[in-house]
């Protein structure tokens, strides 16, 4: 029985079915139920339950992630479909992204610091902004927790697949292609999935500020550990 | 009878042949960034790779080519990530000693973030209609 609980078709089977099940109770509310954070947690209670340590999931569920480098590459298509708007764009959206992404990195190690975290905390959170994949290849780099860096980019992106469509209308921005690129910077993959339930345009905008802000934000990070504005991990 | 929709095996086929340069690109994207040195994933640089390309005359037919795994994968993108979301799991120990101020930083910078991107993104927008 450990066995089978430590094999590659245990997890993949367990977080298939979780999200097939996390999507179904996503339809009460979108904002209480995102996807990505009940499975997370239902899943982490199963294995804490089963007694499966993290490795063992973390080793079986690498069949699922291997899809991970594909499905980034696959986001050129949407944004191929909305080329004409990109276009019309382009310097708003380099700039908008760029500015948005410095102002993010900015409040990050400045609360942080204030707020009294630890050093390495502060390091690791800080490309926050970069969606995962990115932030923990900052780390590597940095010598930072990789973990770290990839797991508070994902709840960053689960606050903002949660309550960024809502907050932003609350504000009045209700443009699809503003609200797109804002909950790209801001909430990288999983907010960019949450923008394409909303619509294409939103979806397809929000790819756009992904990828520029995956560009931006580890340069600002190189820079500002270069200039000694960010503790070394 | 149809024409314009591809028999089952044709179908997938086409997803195959779109998610086997999916994965060709991401790789060389890594392969391109560990022989560089760059803290960059690979798979980001084969986007930006594959944006570029859309944007020339050949993005029509790249499009054509890799849509039917992409109209797969896209969907699929957040699933992805819950495995790495559950490495949360083995962290409880640097999570939990400052909960709410890690939760408060969190909210803060993605606020300031998606907050200042909007607001350029409206202003710029006003002065090129002004112009």
């Amino acid at each position: 029985m450990n066995d089978l609980m430590h094999s590659p078709a245990f997890a993949v089977t367990l977080t298939i079915g979780v999200w097939v099940c996390a999507l179904q109770l996503q339809r009460l509310s979108k904002v209480l139920f995102n996807p990505v954070l009940t499975s997370t947690i239902v899943i982490i209670t199963a294995l804490s339950i089963l007694g499966v340590p993290y490795t063992a999931y973390r080793d079986g569920a690498s069949a699922l992630v291997v899809l991970l480098g594909p499905a980034i590459v696959a986001l050129a298509v949407p944004v191929r479909r909305h080329r004409r708007l990109v276009r019309a764009q382009a310097p708003a959206l380099l700039i908008a992204v760029t500015l948005g992404s410095i102002a993010g990195i900015a409040t990050t190690v400045l609360l942080a610091t204030w707020l009294g975290l630890a050093d390495a905390t502060t390091t690791a959170l800080a490309p926050k902004h970069a969606t995962s994949a990115v932030s923990a290849a900052v780390m590597s780099v940095v010598g930072g927790s990789e973990s770290l860096a990839a797991v508070v980019s994902i709840l960053t992106g689960i606050i903002g697949a949660a309550i960024g469509i809502p907050l932003l209308r609350l504000l009045r921005i209700t443009d699809p292609s503003v609200t797109g690129v804002a909950i790209g910077v801001s909430s990288h993959a999983i907010g960019t999935a949450r923008a394409f339930d909303e619509g294409a345009t939103e979806g397809a905008m929000a790819v756009v500020g992904l990828v520029i802000a995956a560009i931006v934000v580890p340069v600002v990070i190189m820079v500002m550990l270069l200039t000694g504005l960010l503790p070394t991990g | 009878m149809t024409e314009s929709k591809p028999a089952p095996s044709g179908r997938a086929s086409a997803v195959l042949l779109g998610l086997a340069l999916f994965f060709a690109i991401s790789l060389g994207g890594d392969a391109v960034t560990t022989a560089l040195g760059i803290p960059f994933p690979g798979a980001v640089l084969g986007l930006l790779f594959v944006l570029t390309l859309m944007f020339t005359p050949a993005g029509a037919r790249l499009e054509r080519v890799l849509a039917p795994a992409a109209d797969i994968l896209v969907p699929l993108l957040p699933l992805l990530l819950v495995p790495l979301a559950v490495g949360a799991m083995g962290l409880f120990d640097v999570l939990g000693r400052q909960p709410w101020q890690i939760i408060c930083v969190l909210f803060a910078g993605w606020l300031i973030a998606a907050l200042v991107t909007a607001c350029t993104m409206l202003v710029m927008r006003r002065r090129t209609s002004d112009a």
